[in-house]
């Protein structure tokens, strides 16, 4: 019985495989538009061409929403991706430096480590947002980040307060880039930049956990100053006591 | 520069009078103490490779870019790859943290982890000669004239790079288990401990990886004879999601 069945079954998926298999190629036109209409009505025409998708063979399916030759209104989103590669890096170092025995300050390092692992994962969601957009990546930099170099000796103070500078950069660049991706006329060009989806991206994804880093790195600076300043003999203590705190 | 910028300018003054008083009151007490025996020529090398390790990281990432391309489309390959950044990156920072708990990091005269121009090493990663390695097929037309396919060129370029890498390790464990004693013509130091974790923890994982990427290759290779290199590249590209 359990044979019979099995057996009607399989008969039954290959009558319904077969129907679709013979409606594809009733319907084998592929959606107007696409790649223009003349070769969308050729292929009406022709529908042997259409079986062997010839069609799409004259150029590649894209994404963008703006021609090649315009691709270049991406490019400042490009670096911005490309800075947060390099603080992630800078911030490696920085973090290293309080790794060591002389300097021993294991929060500090774990705070920096954070913000270094933080613009990394960053970095490569921001090439993953471009290559979801048809945007090619390359390794494009501003000229102000060009010559970022691995930190030589800095103290704690030093590291945090260069921190917040940095988030705070990052914090106007966003806002720039922002603006570019989402101010348009009604009548303007793709080609002027205007991408509601990346500066959605920007708003949802960047600038809402950029302004909770600033804000906390700023407190960390200022609190750290005022420790020093109220008391400057008792610094290396309270040094000690905001280390632990971070750890 | 902001103002913010200007800020944290007055702040690293104040800063840097108590800890420089710091630090020197740290070494006061670490005065004729020889506890560190990590010798110099080893510490720069192995410098030298977390530099390689990070440029490594780079090249990788944009491997993914490349595989992340609505013109490519194998969120495998890019899986993979992406994957192997991370990767570099966490092998460049165990190296820092040995560095660390030798007392070696940012310790010694003429050090190079000072002065890494991180700018440098991202617009190197552009070029088609990173690590010394080709990696032009990224830039090379669809179809390929070879016959193969764009996964698997970048996986024989991967297996390259990590061969160079593992031939790098493998001179840095050399450097460190026989460097010369400064002053001491006929002594030699043995870095014993490095040159386990080297061997143990990085070459290990490197054998490891290039068996994968080899084995990969070997797969991959079989699937492209008499079929094409697309459609298999299409089908590896779902068993590596």
């Amino acid at each position: 019985m359990k044979s019979i069945i099995i057996l009607c079954l399989v008969a039954f998926a290959s009558a319904n495989l077969s129907t679709d298999s013979g409606k594809s190629l009733e319907t084998p036109c592929p959606p107007e538009n696409l790649f223009g209409e003349v070769e969308a009505q050729d292929c009406c025409s022709n529908p042997d061409s259409c079986v062997e998708d010839s069609v799409f063979f004259h150029t590649d399916a894209t994404s963008r929403i703006v021609d090649a030759s315009k691709v270049d209104v991406y490019d400042e989103f490009i670096k911005y991706a490309n800075e947060y590669l390099t603080r992630s890096y800078e911030y490696f170092f920085l973090a290293a430096q309080f790794g060591t025995y002389s300097k021993d300050r294991a929060g500090f390092e774990k705070l920096l480590n954070g913000l270094s692992d933080s613009a990394w994962n960053r970095g490569i969601d921001m090439i993953k947002q471009m290559a979801k957009r048809g945007i090619p990546h390359r390794y494009i930099l501003n000229k102000d980040i060009e010559g970022i170099v691995s930190s030589a000796n800095v103290t704690e103070m030093a590291a945090v307060a260069k921190a917040a500078d940095i988030e705070k950069n990052l914090l106007i660049k966003a806002n720039d880039i922002h603006r570019h991706h989402s101010h348009a006329s009604l009548t303007a060009s793709p080609s002027c930049g205007y991408d509601a989806s990346l500066s959605h991206y920007i708003a949802e994804e960047i600038m809402e956990e950029k302004v909770d880093t600033v804000r906390t790195l700023t407190g960390y600076t200022n609190q750290l100053k005022r420790l020093f300043k109220q008391d400057p003999k008792l610094y290396p203590l309270s040094l000690f006591m905001f280390n632990q705190q971070l750890e | 520069m902001n103002k913010f910028g200007i800020l944290a300018a007055i702040i690293c003054v104040f800063a840097s009078v108590s800890a420089d008083t710091c630090d020197v009151s740290a070494r006061e007490h670490l005065n004729n103490i020889e506890f560190v025996d990590m010798k110099k020529g080893c510490v720069q090398l192995t410098e030298d490779q977390i530099k390689k390790e990070i440029t490594a990281s780079l090249k990788y990432l944009s491997y993914g870019a490349y595989f992340s391309q609505d013109n490519v489309n194998r969120p495998g390959y890019a899986k993979f790859y992406f994957d192997a950044a991370s990767e570099e990156r966490e092998h460049a920072h165990k190296l820092i943290e040995y560095l660390q708990m030798r007392g070696r990091y940012f310790d010694i005269q003429d050090t190079i982890i000072s002065n890494i121009n991180i700018g440098q090493l991202i617009k190197e990663s552009e070029q088609a000669k990173a690590l010394g390695l080709d990696h032009g097929w990224m830039k090379a037309p669809e179809p390929r004239a070879n016959g193969l396919s764009a996964g698997m060129e970048s996986l024989r370029t991967a297996l390259k790079m990590e061969y160079a890498v593992t031939e790098s390790i493998r001179n840095l464990i050399i450097a460190c288990e026989a460097e010369k004693v400064d002053g001491k013509n006929d002594e030699v130091f043995n870095d014993y401990h490095f040159v386990d974790y080297l061997t143990g923890e990085f070459l290990t994982e490197q054998y490891k990886g290039k068996r994968d990427i080899a084995g990969k290759i070997s797969t991959l290779g079989k699937m492209i004879k008499d079929n094409g290199g697309e459609l298999a590249d299409f089908l590896f590209d779902q068993k590596l999601q």
